[in-house]
């Protein structure tokens, strides 16, 4: 996966995740304030990753993400 | 959002999603009421984030979800959560639950929205959210909480603290909050 794969593939799975349309999202979108403080869409994310790509997000980690940048950021650097 | 303390007032207007926003300028409501926190620095915040009262012995847990924003005083350490009933996340109950929470469960989604109130009350009454991993326990045998879960209007809401108790609740409106 290339950065600009890996960007298409995370803002998928928010769009599944949050209920959103991918077109709406982008790696500057704010998780909490755009779309959602729920833990529990935060811990569906985390586990989704997990199945998709095969990446571990700690869910302490995963409540620090400001954007959608952030998590793309951290699951890049975990490839 | 004029009824606000300042920290509160520009937690609020961060958010660009009217619900959570609404739900931001509730708890901050339902805090001066019950708590009656004025000024911002009547709260401290532990480095998981966990809230108490400075100076004042009892405890506090906030929560919101669906259509609602909850509030639960103690004398005693205390979490709080409040789920919308829906449809059960299966990708979401990989990492919470543990195998025989997930059995117990059973494709009930009354009782996995229970059980998750069940497992983040706990996970907020200990103070490290999910740094308290939450499949290492299990709320249904050996756990060290004890907790009290109700139902409302489809929504599902629990209390967990370290020794036994009863939920005491009452319901107000935004307009009872806001004194109008």
């Amino acid at each position: 996966l290339d950065r600009k794969e890996l960007e298409a593939k995370i803002i998928s799975f928010f769009a599944t995740t949050y209920d959103q349309e991918a077109s709406a999202l982008s790696m500057d979108t704010k998780i909490k304030e755009e779309l959602s403080s729920s833990s529990m869409l935060m811990v569906s994310l985390v586990s989704t990753i997990e199945n998709e790509i095969d990446v571990m997000i700690p869910l302490p980690d995963a409540g620090k993400f400001k954007t959608i940048g952030d998590v793309v950021d951290m699951v890049e650097g975990q490839l | 959002l004029a009824l606000l303390t300042p920290e509160r007032k520009k937690k609020a207007k961060t958010y660009k999603n009217t619900d959570e926003r609404l739900r931001s300028v509730t708890a901050g409501l339902l805090m001066q009421k019950f708590l009656n926190i004025t000024q911002d620095g009547q709260i401290i915040y532990t480095q998981h984030g966990k809230p108490f009262l400075k100076g004042n012995m009892n405890y506090f847990s906030l929560s919101h979800g669906g259509n609602y924003s909850v509030i639960a005083v103690h004398k005693k350490n205390i979490g709080i959560d409040i789920e919308k009933i829906g449809y059960g996340d299966a990708m979401a109950a990989r990492l919470m639950f543990t195998t025989d929470e997930k059995a117990w469960i059973s494709g009930s989604n009354t009782r996995f929205y229970a059980l998750w109130t069940q497992k983040e009350s706990i996970l907020k009454a200990d103070g490290r959210g999910f740094s308290l991993s939450p499949n290492s326990f299990s709320v249904l045998s050996g756990c060290a909480w004890e907790t009290d879960t109700f139902f409302y209007d489809n929504h599902v809401i629990t209390c967990a603290a370290k020794s036994p108790f009863k939920i005491e609740w009452e319901l107000i409106s935004a307009k009872e909050l806001m004194g109008v």
